[in-house]
């Protein structure tokens, strides 16, 4: 049938027509003949294609035989009819170029989602990205990369979302809620301790310290006071610095395997419709015992809208393991220095390991297993705001 | 499928007395389901009508009988005819039986 379509076909009526061997001498010159049937004493009915027609036209030329297309149809009688009508298919193909191209711009960009932050501000800073009426609708990647670089342009925002409705953007805005300002100097506050620990070094920028160095404190405890001696009270100010004590429990697997790419790669070109993916274009075998796959879908956008149709580019970089294997000391040193890098993240700037001991070890199923207890020296100091004027001044100096 | 081809070239054969050459190499006749008769390697159509249609090969002629004859397709290498398809007959040719 697709055949038949590609060559295209005529439904041919012969009249007057006495035998029908004759038509066998067409076939011999190259002409091919369906459905010959007789639809009358003389009349003889017959489908082929334009070859065949020309064909058959030479085999009754000079004969009382006369000849009527019925019908016809296929990709060559399209390509004739719009080689007939230049200027019709010109305005055609403009047309529909014209309807994609007004529908790949964006028509208009709006604002939803501000309060506090300025509408216009938002329209500059996404112009200055190159999101106005007139440009070129972005892709889904790019849409990503200018959602992070916009909310990098508006400081007040915490979350930017562009969204794409046809020839439409919609920048939706999520501006910051800022917590109360304990860091204006004008609010007093005292510096309690965020955990249990033992205090190392006051030091008091502002305020009256209430701990001593070797004092053990507990979360929330006061370490340095904001009301003073004279019963004002004052954002209190200092860093202490005390020993904090984890136990931590860590796994350090004595073998392992980690996978390289060594920059070799195949394509291939899919074209989906929906969930289905038709393979296009490559190599049907991927040569490599192992592979890394990375997707690009490119949808269909036409009319304003993203259509189920597309295109995807995928491809098979090649990567090549390489096996490892710890010595037992190198596995320990490893464990020790993770549970050290993880807790210096957690704690605050300057923090720095006093002493590290191992309380627990075990070889297991390939694994070392590890209760390690860390001495972190960190500043455990937090902001807490005074809740009212004291009753009465704290005592200057060292508690016991 | 091959057997039902190769049960019918046997009847062909026994019951029409076609040459075995006929039925089995030249124009090598195949039946195909559904009432269709192929011949590829067909001789020259000496006449095709509604009821009747007579290939020429070489000095042989095979003569096909039936009512509402179609060639359902005619080309250099093969003739598929439909129909309701009543008798074969086949007429040899001097020396060589085709």
């Amino acid at each position: 049938m697709i055949e038949r379509w590609v060559r295209g076909w005529f439904l041919i009526e012969l009249m007057r027509v006495s035998d029908g061997g004759a038509l066998d001498r067409a076939a011999r010159m190259g002409a091919v003949v369906e459905q010959v049937r007789w639809t009358g004493p003389d009349s003889l009915m017959l489908v082929t294609d334009w070859a065949g027609l020309r064909t058959i036209r030479k085999v009754y030329r000079g004969q009382r035989v006369g000849m009527r297309i019925r019908g016809a149809g296929g990709w060559p009688l399209w390509v004739r009819f719009f080689r007939r009508r230049p200027l019709w298919t010109a305005g055609l193909v403009l047309f529909v170029a014209g309807l994609y191209l007004l529908s790949s711009l964006i028509w208009s960009v709006e604002v939803a989602g501000v309060e506090r932050i300025d509408s216009r501000e938002v329209l500059e800073r996404a112009e200055a990205l190159g999101i106005r009426p007139g440009a070129w609708r972005p892709g889904r990647e790019e849409i990503e990369v200018l959602q992070g670089k916009l909310l990098q342009a508006l400081p007040d925002a915490g979350w930017v979302g562009i969204h794409m409705s046809g020839t439409r953007v919609t920048i939706e805005v999520v501006e910051q809620i800022k917590p109360k300002e304990l860091e204006e100097p004008g609010d007093p506050r005292n510096v309690v301790a965020a955990k249990r620990g033992v205090v190392e070094t006051v030091l008091v920028r502002r305020g009256v310290a209430r701990v001593h160095r070797g004092q053990t404190v507990g979360p929330g405890d006061i370490l340095v006071s904001g009301v003073m001696p004279d019963g004002r009270t004052v954002p209190a100010e200092g860093t202490v610095l005390a020993h904090v004590w984890y136990t931590s429990e860590i796994a350090v697997p004595l073998k392992g395997r980690q996978l390289g790419l060594t920059g070799e790669k195949r394509a291939r070109e899919y074209l989906i419709f929906g969930k289905w993916a038709v393979p296009i274009w490559g190599q049907a075998h991927i040569p490599f015992a192992e592979y890394e796959i990375r997707e690009e879908d490119v949808p269909l956008k036409a009319a304003g809208r993203t259509w189920p149709v597309g295109w995807r580019h995928v491809e098979y970089w090649e990567a090549s393991g390489r096996e490892w294997t710890l010595a037992r000391e190198q596995a320990v040193e490893r464990g020790l220095a993770a549970v050290r890098s993880d807790l210096l993240a957690r704690a605050k700037p300057g923090a720095r390991v006093a002493g590290q001991k191992i309380l627990h070890l075990e070889w297991k199923n390939g694994n070392l297993y590890m209760t390690v207890w860390t001495d972190v020296l960190e500043d455990i100091g937090m902001a807490q705001p005074v809740a009212g004027p004291g009753p009465s001044p704290p005592a200057p100096g060292f508690p016991d | 499928m091959r057997a039902l081809a190769r049960i019918w070239k046997t009847w062909a054969t026994e019951a029409l007395r076609l040459p075995e050459d006929v039925v089995w190499n030249r124009p090598r006749l195949e039946w195909v389901p559904g009432g269709l008769l192929r011949l590829d390697n067909h001789g020259r159509i000496v006449s095709f009508r509604d009821d009747e249609l007579v290939i020429e090969f070489g000095d042989a002629r095979l003569k096909v009988s039936g009512a509402g004859l179609v060639l359902v397709r005619l080309s250099p290498d093969d003739c598929v005819v439909k129909g309701d398809i009543a008798h074969l007959s086949y007429r040899p040719g001097r020396g060589s039986g085709r």
